[in-house]
């Protein structure tokens, strides 16, 4: 019974008051770890999130909201990526269904631009800034369901 | 790397931490469940483990993810969402961890209750960043 008694009490939590002194400190300096992991990023995100990439994303959305620039982009889609991801953009054997992309317009840009290795080729060279920006237009009307 | 990159990174690094946190919880929670039996220092040994690895891993997922989104502490619309779990998630994973860690395998039951709440908490929100950070890429 001693033995078993004793066995019981080494499974047991150890809640000794040193114990529970000792894990106060652990808790401050757990609090102080994460609020500096915070600032660390926020320093980051202050430091290298430049305003190119926010004015980018005002020209995209004025892109978006331009219908001169959706229909050219139409015709750019037309040329270049209709063959691979269908004419009406529902995507083929070939290419993907581009309907409801939640991608965001620098991926997007990506994509376009430098291609995917062994799935789809680059248009960088064949497509200026302003193409693309054309071309992520129209694919937002998809993405709206008015394509 | 290209933003391609950044994106594959991150899909593929955001999944270990998450999986990890919700294994440490499991185990965590039979040890505290079953704080009679003989396996639960095993059981609290493990959790002690998955917890400082899914910690020291969201930091990856947070890099990759920051690097990703052009450095965005917040953004707009859908990754603002994201963001908004990301940020509570990730503090709460690190001071877990960095708790965890420095208390060790065993703690005081009232403290392991304690963290066990937290761990559960962490673990909601955690689920909340998988699913809005989904949200941006299913289509």
């Amino acid at each position: 019974l001693l033995e078993l008694v004793g066995r019981e009490a080494s499974y047991s939590f150890d809640d000794s008051a040193v114990k529970r002194l000792a894990e106060l400190p652990a808790l401050i300096a757990a609090i102080t770890t994460s609020g500096l992991c915070l600032l660390v990023i926020l320093g980051l995100t202050t430091a290298f999130g430049h305003p190119l990439s926010a004015n980018q994303a005002t020209v995209d959305n004025k892109a978006a909201l331009s219908e001169e620039t959706v229909a050219r982009g139409h015709k750019l889609f037309f040329l270049h990526c209709a063959e691979c991801h269908g004419f009406n953009g529902k995507g083929t054997d070939d290419g993907p269904d581009l309907y409801d992309l939640r991608e965001g317009n620098a991926l997007i840009r990506q994509v376009i631009t430098g291609g995917v290795r062994r799935e789809m080729p680059a248009f960088g060279k064949k497509l200026n800034d302003s193409d693309v920006q054309a071309l992520i237009a129209y694919l937002r009307t998809l993405r709206n369901g008015r394509g | 790397m290209t933003a391609l990159g950044w994106s594959r990174l991150h899909g593929a690094a955001t999944h270990f931490p998450i999986a990890l946190l919700f294994c440490a919880a499991f185990f965590d929670f039979l040890a505290l469940v079953l704080h009679r039996s003989s396996s639960r220092v095993d059981y609290q040994a493990i959790g002690y483990w998955l917890v400082i690895l899914s910690g020291l891993g969201s930091f990856v997922a947070v890099v990759s993810g920051l690097a990703l989104t052009q450095w965005k502490l917040v953004g707009t619309g859908s990754l603002r969402q994201h963001h908004l779990f990301v940020w509570p998630a990730f503090a709460l994973m690190v001071g877990l961890a960095t708790w965890r860690s420095l208390v060790g395998k065993s703690p005081s039951r009232p403290a392991f209750i304690g963290y066990m709440t937290l761990l559960m908490a962490t673990c909601a929100i955690v689920a909340g960043a998988g699913w809005s950070g989904g949200e941006l890429l299913v289509r």
